[in-house]
């Protein structure tokens, strides 16, 4: 790889790790920037846009669209401190479907669960229990996260789910072969 | 999250080539920080603004959680699209060149500058002149000394020579470079945020040093 390759890519990997406040105050001081001066100075600027919307910067999500923590994605970024694509790449699947899982969990085979476990355990080393348990609640419940997204009852399928993944045909196919396979079993 | 899209925010500038030569404080009055608060401003009024109607809006970023569910990512990206417009500008290219830059992840914007930040095509030129390839022979040689003082600068990190030396064997994903070392992923990603820091000392060093030759020159 060539030297400005290596650089690039460690730029971007290093972007999707989660810093810890310690890691993040060092980095910037090394870069002889203050880092209570630089977000002092970004909270002011961003204020008056601040006071008109859901956004939650410290979690990331727009509180009102995602509806609250999901257990799932919980899990994954508390075991990992990676950020979710840097989660979604090392088990080869779409942010995006990640997320529909994780809101969805009741519409989804028990095979894609036995997958999401495996990859989680292989590639992340995240105890199968903890996946399992983080997708539990939804189904027994009726979902403590979706109760909070919409009250009415959740019809999406995991067809459904594939669709807004975003992912490639081919993935998309793995999911589907997964899922028929233990409809025929 | 505002004190790691700073960092971000100088990560890429420091990458980018400045007619300040400074990459903190840029072109035009911006600083890292008004970037950053900028990238904010953009999609924090998209996502409350709701502008479906009377298509795009000019400054406004509309952020669809269900397309990228990680809003760190995108405002990440926001960030590099406006500091790669910054310096493809007239204000800074008035006098310098600006070296090409490969996009991370070659998602195109929703709206406004579609297409035109420096790792597009359209900067390309049919032929490169005598000193744009003296350039591009002199970037190669500057990035090729700094590969060798970033491993200088990790040489006491066992973890962090192994990930220089898989990736210069063309592993560049992370579960590439896992597979090449006795690394997790998770390893990997963390070995990453230290050789970011190791790469900023590098960079900092090299740009005294360059700083030094020409004033001598």
């Amino acid at each position: 790889m060539r030297s400005a390759n290596i650089f690039h890519s460690i730029s971007a990997l290093s972007a999707d790790a989660e810093w810890t406040n310690e890691e993040l105050d060092g980095a910037l001081l090394e870069e002889g920037i203050d880092p209570n001066v630089l977000v002092n100075r970004i909270m002011a600027e961003i204020e008056p846009v601040l006071q008109h919307t859901t956004v939650d910067l410290g979690s990331g999500f727009i509180a009102s669209q995602v509806g609250g923590s999901l257990p799932l994605i919980d899990v994954l970024r508390n075991s990992t401190r990676l950020s979710l694509s840097a989660v979604a790449k090392a088990l080869n699947v779409s942010s995006g479907f990640l997320m529909e899982i994780a809101r969805h969990s009741k519409a989804i085979p028990e095979s894609w669960r036995d997958e999401l476990m495996a990859r989680a355990s292989r590639s992340l080393h995240i105890e199968a229990d903890l996946i399992r348990q983080a997708l539990l609640p939804a189904m027994s419940e009726g979902g403590v996260a979706l109760g909070q997204i919409s009250r009415s009852p959740d019809t999406i399928t995991y067809r459904g789910i594939l669709d807004r993944s975003g992912m490639a045909t081919k993935e998309k196919q793995f999911w589907l072969n997964l899922a028929s396979q233990q409809r025929s079993d | 999250m505002i004190k790691e899209l700073g960092r971000y925010a100088l990560s890429i500038s420091r990458r980018l080539r400045w007619r300040t030569e400074n990459p903190y404080e840029l072109p035009g009055g911006e600083t890292v920080d008004s970037i950053v608060s900028k990238a904010l401003k953009m999609v924090l009024s998209g996502a409350f603004e709701g502008c479906d109607i009377g298509g795009p809006k000019r400054d406004v970023r509309r952020w669809d959680p269900q397309k990228s569910p990680d809003l760190k990512k995108y405002l990440m990206n926001v960030i590099k699209s406006l500091l790669n417009h910054l310096a493809t500008s007239e204000e800074n290219t008035k006098f310098s060149r600006v070296p090409d830059e490969h996009s991370e992840d070659g998602t195109p914007w929703e709206t406004g500058f579609r297409g035109h930040t420096a790792d597009k095509e359209w900067l390309g030129r049919p032929a490169r002149n005598p000193e744009e390839i003296f350039l591009d022979k002199e970037a190669i040689a500057i990035n090729d000394r700094a590969l060798e003082m970033l491993v200088a600068e990790s040489s006491s990190d066992l973890v962090l020579t192994k990930v220089i030396l898989a990736m210069s064997r063309g592993r560049c994903t992370p579960s590439e470079v896992s597979s090449d070392t006795d690394l997790n992923v998770i390893e990997v990603y963390s070995a990453m945020k230290r050789l970011d820091r190791k790469a900023a000392i590098v960079r900092r060093e090299l740009s005294k040093s360059t700083f030094v030759t020409n004033a001598s020159k």
